[in-house]
């Protein structure tokens, strides 16, 4: 019966270790908890038993789950501009890309890309209900009006980031997340 | 917060300083055997006699850690924007389901801490599990309801009332010229419920409060974190 146990905890552990999902993970290390109670129970060990299912097999995977997923995503618009916002092979580069992206990892979200061809005009952001975006960027001036979005200035003089104006946990974090990491860098 | 800050260093200041002077605590305590610690405190349940009993001073350090633990998930995560939408589960079979175990797991729990001296189990364990019948009443909850019937700041109040309670209740016998720690109720007949002194009690308190630690930890996650 020990053995048996040992040997699964074993199997479980190494499943954790080689699982490159990381939801698979934890489904392994709910199982490894599961044996692990077994196997203190069938040595004598009730309490820790007990411990070990409560903590390890439910509240831990419960916290592990929760915490793994991203919270939500960010959906963006640029205007390819070559420094700013633009496409290479490799992904997305550019000044604008790479502070949405530290902003985005830091909050644990995820950006959600769309190419738009040009600044849209008022009609666009007043009639076309499926123009839903939470940032419109690459290297707008900031004395531009788009209804509905708000400029937020960054470190380069002039140029502005739009958000949405509803919006307001994305740029109240954003807006904290960018003068914070000018007056870090410049 | 200055002045819980204060009264807190005073607090444990105290503690520590009565510790010191009564130099009986110090010199550490064993059972001979395991029929000697049944009889030293009261609690059939050995594991329960020795960190409600010899090894109380490191359970109250424990609790604090766990205290501490709560209030770090709670601040750090304090600080990321909450989720717009928290989309809980509303079939009506998973609710009424959840509801029904939230009863069974509360109970279940708080007989786990409360019988911690005769049986397997105790408040740490008896926490978790009566915590696991909320976590699942969350995930069917819209975010409103989950604040307003599990406020926070009444659970925080609780939290930290239990908290004071328990080192009291370790404190007391320093007032009527015992040793801190020391098991001043009677012990009772081993076997029976209300038996073990304060171990029972202590037991109890510290169910409650995990309980509460563990609800604050899973609805910090779910507001800010979201669940699917």
């Amino acid at each position: 019966m020990e053995i048996v146990l040992g040997i699964m905890g074993i199997v479980f552990a190494i499943g954790v270790v080689l699982s490159h999902n990381p939801m698979r993970a934890i489904i392994f290390m709910g199982a490894f908890s599961i044996t692990m109670a077994t196997y203190y129970y069938a040595m004598g060990a009730p309490d820790v038993a007990m411990a070990e299912a409560t903590l390890g097999a439910v509240f831990t995977t419960f916290i592990y789950i929760v915490a793994m997923k991203h919270r939500g995503s960010i959906k963006v618009a640029y205007i390819r501009k070559e420094p700013f916002f633009y496409r290479t092979r490799e992904g997305f580069a550019g000044s604008e890309y790479h502070l949405l992206k530290r902003f985005a990892d830091k909050n644990a979200m995820h950006l959600e890309i769309t190419r738009i061809a040009e600044t849209p005009s008022h009609k666009d952001l007043q009639t076309d209900r499926s123009f839903q975006f939470d940032i419109i960027c690459g290297g707008l001036k900031d004395n531009l009006s788009l209804p509905g979005y708000t400029p937020l200035p960054y470190h380069l003089r002039g140029f502005a980031i739009y958000v949405k104006t509803d919006s307001e946990d994305i740029y109240e974090s954003l807006e904290d997340f960018l003068i914070g990491d000018s007056d870090e860098e410049y | 917060m200055k002045n819980i800050r204060l009264i807190s260093v005073i607090l444990f200041g105290m503690f520590i300083v009565m510790l010191l002077i009564s130099a009986e605590t110090i010199s550490y305590i064993q059972p001979d055997n395991v029929t000697g610690a049944v009889k030293d405190t009261g609690a059939i349940n050995v594991i329960a006699a020795y960190y409600l009993g010899y090894r109380l001073f490191d359970t109250l350090f424990e609790i604090l850690v766990f205290t501490v633990a709560v209030q770090g998930v709670v601040h750090l995560l304090g600080h990321m924007p909450t989720l717009e939408q928290h989309k809980p589960m509303r079939e009506k079979a998973i609710i009424i389901y959840t509801d029904l175990i939230f009863g069974a797991s509360l109970i279940t729990g708080m007989y786990i801490a409360v019988a911690g001296h005769i049986s397997a189990g105790g408040g740490f364990v008896g926490g978790i599990v009566g915590a696991t019948g909320a976590v699942l009443v969350f995930l069917t909850m819209p975010m409103e309801d989950i604040e307003k019937e599990f406020n926070h700041t009444y659970m925080a109040i609780w939290e930290m009332c239990i908290l004071a309670t328990i080192f009291a209740l370790v404190l007391l016998p320093i007032f009527i010229g015992m040793y801190p720690m020391k098991n001043f109720l009677p012990l009772g007949t081993p076997g029976h419920i209300v038996s073990g002194g304060i171990i029972p009690i202590v037991d109890t308190l510290i169910g409650i409060k995990v309980l509460i630690g563990a609800v604050t930890i899973a609805q910090t996650f779910i507001k800010h974190r979201g669940v699917f």
